[in-house]
């Protein structure tokens, strides 16, 4: 019987959430007794259904229906049996723990470990530069066995890893071939074998390989948290210029009334009274006018560090981007999953 | 006076390149001067111009100025020409004092009108950038034993000076304004025969 669902769950190719275009009426009248509570009627029903034509997930709803309602009235067995059709089936519809009763969850997981199956295989969309990145894969196998991991596709059959699984498990597909280079671009499946004589259990997920160019670093222009300084500074008025002026014309003017000659009078003073106000206009001119910018060392020194370190860093960023320019970029995205 | 300015454009001229790279400037005066001597009320005044050739090295700074002016006599009398011929040089001791040496040479003509005086001058410059656009000094110095063209001597002779500048901030265009008094104390004899000279000078100078 094992065999026979197996065989069939492969040559149907089906989804467990796939829709059904014509419902089967038994499948419906089980459904319908199952809601009503009625589960006699309901297993008979569901029983009619298996001996007609069925749809791959008609097939796993009248097993899951099988299970509940045989839990329901106390039928382990019967219910393993059905829950173990339907593991087989699709492994990875299990009973809601939110929604059934902890019996008939207990019953399924009952179901669960009598059967070899791979479920839940997966991976999430990564994308990284080659070489520095992988692709986890995660699987879930039902019982211990010896599993072993396989990326198939584009005429390579590569060995991702071996290993001795129970529950929950997982591997690291680094999608590089032996010399180093990425795999090509295109679709690949990732199956997983699980191997417990005298079972043997495989699972898949597609996955597609994108080739991308790495993204270069820019350039920068500035380091964050460290502004450029003002190099020149205007410092305040300040009335210096006429106070040495008003200085530099008392010294002269008192040296020239000091040292005139007694013997031939007083001199005219025109020419130290003219040239004293220039003196003094001058310094006062001087002092009302904006001041001059004056440079400030610490800023300019500062400033100079600062273009050492972005011209270090753009060196940096040069060599960086020679390296990206020559990798590639690897995205994995999953596509489809399935099992056999 | 003739052979001052051609001593003026020869320094200029025959500067080595390198010397000439530092600062070089030429000054365009008008002078206006009180001369005075022998006793008091005989004192000429007039007006003239003048130039002159300001050179810098490192420390070290030459000037060189003349200037020529026609003189009257307040007491009525002969207009002459009064002439004079300074060089000072001078080595920055620090930021704000230098030390002065120099000479100087004053010509009359017609030669009899006053004295033509010969000296050696020996004195400190302070100058002092009130901002990037100018500047004040004062400079003084003792006359070493000046000459005279009508003999005597004077023990006691110094002059000084204040002065401004303003200018372009690369120092290319200046106007300036100086103050300039002299006094020497001349003795023929037993008698005293004193001299003393008040000028102002206001003028325009080109760098480079």
């Amino acid at each position: 019987m094992l065999r026979k669902l197996t065989l069939l769950a492969v040559l149907l190719g089906f989804h467990p959430w796939q829709a059904v275009a014509q419902e089967n009426a038994a499948l419906r009248r089980a459904r319908e007794a199952y809601g009503a509570l009625d589960y006699r009627a309901a297993i008979a029903a569901a029983q009619r259904a298996l001996g007609q034509q069925l749809s791959g997930g008609e097939l796993v709803e009248v097993y899951e229906l099988l299970g509940f309602m045989y839990g329901a009235l106390d039928s382990s067995g019967l219910a393993v049996e059905a829950f173990r059709n339907l593991i087989i089936l699709d492994p990875d519809r299990e009973p809601d723990p939110g929604r059934v009763s902890p019996a008939i969850t207990s019953l399924y997981a009952s179901a669960l470990g009598q059967v070899l199956v791979v479920r839940k295989v997966g991976i999430d969309s990564v994308s990284f530069v080659q070489g520095n990145g992988r692709v986890p894969l995660r699987f879930d196998v039902s019982q211990p066995a010896a599993v072993r991991v396989r990326a198939v596709g584009n005429g390579l059959d590569l060995l991702i890893d071996s290993l001795s699984a129970a529950g929950a498990a997982g591997v690291f597909w680094s999608p590089v071939l032996e010399d180093g280079t990425p795999v090509p671009p295109g679709r690949y499946q990732l199956v997983v074998e699980a191997f417990a004589r005298p079972e043997q259990y495989a699972s898949q997920v597609v996955v597609e390989v994108r080739h991308g160019t790495v993204d270069t670093l820019e350039h920068i222009s500035s380091l964050p948290g460290y502004d450029f300084q003002d190099e020149i500074e205007f410092p305040g008025r300040n009335w210096r210029p006429l106070g040495l002026a008003a200085l530099y014309t008392a010294v002269a003017s008192a040296a020239s009334l000091a040292m005139e000659s007694s013997g031939l009078g007083s001199p005219p003073r025109e020419e130290i009274a003219g040239v004293g106000a220039a003196v003094l206009l001058t310094g006062f001119i001087m002092s009302i006018k904006k001041p001059d910018a004056r440079a400030v060392p610490a800023n300019i020194r500062y400033n100079e560090l600062l273009r050492e370190q972005i011209t270090q860093r753009n060196a940096d960023i040069a060599r960086q981007n020679a390296v990206r320019r020559r990798q590639v970029e690897l995205t994995v995205v999953p596509v489809t999953g399935g099992s056999r | 006076m003739k052979r001052a300015g051609l001593a003026i454009v020869a320094v200029a001229l025959c500067a080595p390149q390198g010397i000439l790279a530092q600062t070089i400037r030429f000054n365009f005066d008008a002078v206006s001067l009180t001369y005075q001597e022998v006793r008091e009320g005989r004192s000429s005044t007039g007006q003239g111009g003048g130039g002159g050739i300001e050179l810098r090295v490192g420390r070290f700074r030459l000037d060189a100025r003349a200037y020529t002016a026609r003189l009257e006599p307040d007491s009525g009398g002969s207009e002459y020409d009064f002439k004079q011929v300074d060089v000072r040089v001078s080595y920055a001791v620090n930021k704000l004092l230098a030390l002065e040496v120099g000479g100087g040479r004053r010509y009359v003509d017609p030669e009899n009108a006053t004295q033509e005086v010969g000296l050696i001058r020996i004195g400190v410059l302070s100058e002092n950038q009130m901002t990037r656009l100018a500047d004040v000094w004062v400079r003084g110095a003792y006359l070493v034993n000046p000459r005279f063209s009508g003999g005597g001597s004077a023990d006691l002779a110094f002059e000084f000076q204040l002065g401004v500048g303003l200018g372009t901030a690369n120092k290319r265009f200046r106007f300036h304004a100086e103050y300039e008094f002299q006094r020497i104390d001349r003795e023929v004899g037993a008698n005293d025969v004193p001299i003393q000279l008040s000028l102002a000078r206001v003028g325009i100078s080109f760098g480079f």
